[in-house]
């Protein structure tokens, strides 16, 4: 006979100081076991050369800039039992969301960047997570991005379509009207998924 | 499609050559911790969470893709095995992303918000004020923390660039759906002027 349980309570979103537009904030500091500082420092400083988290990070088209930094100690010698690892991501879908999306197609990057911290919920599922998340959410401050009204895909869209219209504006100098038409019409058939 | 493979590649080799762990392309992502003076972190955090992101000051600064500027009070405890600990001081935390130099944007961020950043930064140990960008570069430096990684889908986009994407894409595709109202010359002359920067 099947048990009804409750299901667990949702974690409380991430509020103030983190949304512009479309743009919204999430950053964490949460402690890492020292054994693991030099392995996770060695990950983040080689991952530009062999492009795997990049990769993975931005198959996801909602990341405008995330950074990760381990804090060793604080400013002006404050030292701590424990290393801090900073992670902040500027992306422009809900929170849930994004942790969905990091739970389930990325689980392992996940376990190899937190894994090593404390009480730290391994996904899938991703609802402990969330919770976890929201536990060490930080929050408040204020919050500016330059181009709010534009989520990731629209402002990589708007890049194609820019780079399309300026290789036809090199090349619509020596044309005639009748040759430029016809490049105008060839253009927008190359820039119709970016406008 | 318009990005050459021949530029991908030029990207590519530029990105993994950098070995400063705060740059990625043409971007920086600085990390900053400022403590905070005894007994005004409460000030502090009004006043941030008074700011509006529409009429924030930070839109003065044409290199700045996106800034945080929050409080931290104390550490998350996670739970045991983790032995609680706290902070000797809480401090405000500082992220910018933005094109080119950072000491260059420091100085802007001085010498462009004023007594904005005034209104910020006094809550904190040692600032210098801003009557001098130098200093007041060369002090916030000091509290930098490296990134340990940064990456973004637009490392050599700076921010008028990206306005200007979505200028032209919105003008092109405006023009577009009056092109057939148009005749060949016309049509040419208005994509001339969408892309010299009028309307």
């Amino acid at each position: 006979m099947a048990v009804e349980t409750a299901p667990a309570p949702a974690p409380s979103a991430p509020r103030g100081g983190n949304v512009h537009g479309r743009a919204r904030a999430l950053t964490l500091l949460t402690p890492i076991r020292p054994f693991w500082t030099p392995f996770l420092w060695f990950v983040m400083r080689s991952a530009r050369y062999h492009t795997y988290f990049r990769d993975h990070s931005l198959q996801f088209k909602f990341i405008y800039y995330v950074r990760w930094a381990v804090f060793r100690e604080f400013p002006g010698g404050e030292k701590k039992r424990y290393p801090y690892l900073f992670f902040e991501s500027n992306f422009d879908i809900p929170w849930r969301q994004y942790i969905d999306a990091f739970a389930y197609v990325i689980p392992k990057d996940i376990r190899v960047i937190w894994g090593r911290g404390f009480a730290f919920p391994g996904p899938p599922p991703a609802e402990p997570l969330k919770r976890w998340i929201a536990m060490n959410s930080l929050e408040g401050g204020h919050y500016y991005m330059a181009y709010p009204e534009a989520s990731v895909k629209m402002t990589m869209a708007a890049l194609e379509a820019r780079d399309g219209c300026e290789a036809l504006a090199e090349r619509a100098g020596s044309m005639t009207p009748e040759q430029f038409r016809k490049a105008f019409d060839e253009t927008v058939g190359d820039l119709q998924f970016h406008l | 499609m318009a990005r050459s493979k021949l530029r991908a590649a030029r990207e590519f080799f530029s990105l993994v050559s950098q070995t400063d762990p705060n740059r990625y392309g043409k971007a920086y992502g600085l990390t900053a911790l400022f403590p905070i003076l005894p007994g005004r972190t409460d000030a502090l955090e009004a006043h941030l969470n008074g700011l509006e992101p529409e009429e924030s000051p930070l839109a003065r600064l044409p290199q700045l893709h996106m800034s945080r500027l929050h409080v931290i009070r104390g550490l998350v405890y996670q739970g045991p095995p983790q032995i609680p600990e706290t902070l000797d001081h809480h401090y405000l935390i500082f992220t910018v992303s933005i094109d080119g130099e950072i000491d260059a944007f420091l100085r802007d961020f001085a010498s462009r918000l004023g007594p904005d950043a005034d209104a910020i930064f006094s809550h904190t140990v040692g600032f210098p004020g801003t009557g001098d960008p130098a200093a007041f570069a060369r002090w916030a430096i000091q509290h930098k923390r490296n990134n340990g990684y940064l990456v973004s889908p637009w490392p050599f986009e700076t921010v008028p660039r990206i306005h200007e994407a979505l200028r032209v894409q919105a003008g092109f595709g405006e023009l577009i759906s009056r092109c057939g109202e148009l005749s060949d010359a016309e049509l040419q002359a208005e994509f001339r002027m969408l892309m010299a920067g009028g309307q």
